[in-house]
């Protein structure tokens, strides 16, 4: 469903921040991205949700090569993404409500079902009460769990996540690590950047290692102690 | 929950920036409303003119023979009736009218003052000719015949030189007027070019994670474009109804003019359909020009 091959990304003229990347991301799995600072996980991450475009190698994405597709079919492809970015990026004039339901709006989907469909899942993330509130009065926490509500309001066949779950407490960590493997299980494709070493010990799917802009694909390392203590 | 509205989904910016360049819209807006009443009333003005010149041939017979001597009154009198007979009888001619001596006082009387009054002030005889059709080219020459087969000193005169530079001047003062609402117009453009440039700026995260949900570029151009549309439209508007109110005002202060070289003051149905397409001619082409900057912008995102 998603492979890079070869794939390199610099910033103008500056040096490769990936380089020479190849992996195959098939319909279902599910994998961590782990990496220490500044090795290009977020520079992955962009290239996944065609916030950058690669410098050379190629990228296919649902089947199109995301060089050569037209403007309309990236459209249509970021439309089956999700993406849960680090920093929220909340449009802090709407209501939680608006929020979650702009994906729903962008693909232009009917009013009832928009307000059906953002109703349950604002319920499932624990902020129904929440739902006419504007992002600057929610907490880090809550306003994270808006950011995942709107990545996965809209079921995306690709969601990407990046340290979904670093502004929760423990169990609503949980809660939000099992909504990503329910949604796993109907099909949808999901990576997740963190650096918590404890999570993807506890969770059990291979992992997308950065180092420097180079990329390695390791299994996974469940580890049964751990997940008493999470 | 109401649907919302697609230009909602960004906030609709009303700072002091944004209240500036409306407030310059206005102001913009109601110049080249003046422009273009004053291109209006040149139009006026030109029509008067030349119609009241174009088609009419003034036919003199001096006052004094080729000599210098003073002729008798009663001799140009009865050249001049001959030649109204003569000229009337030709093809083209619609009227000829011969001036009596009291219209020809009252003609001078401006430049030469009371002395026009008397009795033995030596005057020319004139008449004035109509022709049917005031392209008829080939009246002038045979009217010049005919006046000159009966009085070898009579002038004929077309008045061509005197609306050629009518035509030219009111040109000129058309263009100017022109010239300035086209200048408003795009001092207006320009302005809310800049604005939506700036607003795109301000806003470029969001827009940056609209593009990223997959919304096309019609949908987010769609964001600035509609609210450039509904603050431009009214601004212009605003311009356009001062404007007027000014225009109006000024010509119920000229009231009723007399003078048959003057256009009346006020404006027709015509005229007001001119001004009412104003406001719609710089609020679309502002909402090209809008279109423009944001899709050139949007273009630029991967």
């Amino acid at each position: 469903m998603i492979s890079f091959e070869h794939v390199g990304l610099r910033y103008n003229v500056g040096p490769e921040v990936l380089s020479d990347i190849t992996f195959t991301l098939e319909q279902g799995a599910f994998h961590f991205l782990s990496g220490p600072s500044g090795a290009g996980k977020t520079s992955l991450m962009k290239l996944l949700y065609l916030g950058h475009l690669p410098t050379r190698g190629v990228v296919k994405m649902f089947g199109q090569d995301v060089v050569t597709a037209s403007r309309t079919q990236r459209m249509m492809i970021r439309q089956r993404i999700g993406v849960v970015f680090q920093d929220f990026r909340l449009l802090p004039h709407l209501s939680a409500f608006d929020n979650v339901a702009l994906p729903l709006r962008i693909m232009g989907k009917k009013p009832h079902e928009i307000k059906n469909t953002v109703r349950e899942i604002l319920e499932w993330v624990g902020l129904s009460e929440q739902m006419n509130a504007l992002p600057s009065i929610l907490s880090g926490g809550q306003q994270q769990r808006i950011a995942i509500a709107r990545a996965v309001v809209g079921k995306p066949r690709l969601l990407l996540a990046d340290e979904p779950t670093g502004n929760l407490d423990d169990a609503i960590g949980y809660r939000i690590m099992s909504l990503f493997e329910q949604l796993n299980r109907m099909g949808t494709t999901i990576v997740i950047a963190t650096h918590n070493q404890q999570m993807m010990d506890h969770f059990n799917h291979p992992r997308l290692t950065l180092d420097k802009g180079h990329l390695a694909v390791l299994p996974p390392t469940q580890k049964a102690a751990l997940r008493e203590a999470y | 929950m109401a649907r919302k509205r697609i230009w909602e989904l960004l906030p609709d910016t009303q700072d002091s920036g944004t209240r500036f360049v409306m407030l310059v819209v206005v102001m913009m807006t109601f110049l080249a409303t003046l422009a273009v009443g004053g291109a209006l009333v040149v139009s006026a003005l030109r029509a008067t003119w030349v119609d009241a010149v174009e088609g009419h041939i003034t036919i003199e017979i001096p006052a004094s023979d080729g000599a210098g001597v003073i002729r008798n009154a009663d001799t140009l009198s009865d050249n001049a009736r001959g030649i109204a007979n003569a000229v009337g009888s030709l093809a083209g001619i619609k009227s000829v009218h011969v001036l009596s001596r009291v219209d020809i006082k009252n003609l001078v009387k401006p430049w030469m003052g009371e002395a026009a009054g008397t009795e033995d002030m030596p005057l020319p005889a004139l008449m004035g000719v109509t022709l049917r059709d005031p392209d008829d080219t080939g009246a002038l020459e045979a009217i010049t015949k005919a006046a000159k087969a009966l009085d070898a000193a009579a002038i004929v005169e077309a008045h061509q030189s005197w609306i050629s530079d009518l035509r030219r001047f009111s040109l000129v003062l058309l263009l100017a007027a022109c010239a300035m609402a086209f200048v408003t117009i795009a001092c207006c453009i320009v302005a809310v070019t800049g604005a939506v440039a700036a607003r795109l700026s301000e806003h470029h995260a969001d827009i940056d994670l609209l593009h990223l949900m997959g919304a096309t570029d019609d949908y987010i151009g769609g964001q600035f474009v509609q609210s450039v549309v509904r603050s431009v439209g009214g601004a212009a508007l605003a311009g356009t109804v001062i404007g007027l109110v000014l225009l109006k005002a000024g010509a119920l202060i000229a009231g009723n003019i007399q003078t048959a070289m003057l256009p009346q003051a006020g404006f027709g149905f015509a005229d007001y359909v001119a001004f009412a397409g104003l406001p719609a001619l710089v609020t679309g082409l502002c909402f090209a020009a809008a279109r423009f900057t944001v899709l050139r912008s949007l273009r630029q995102m991967p």
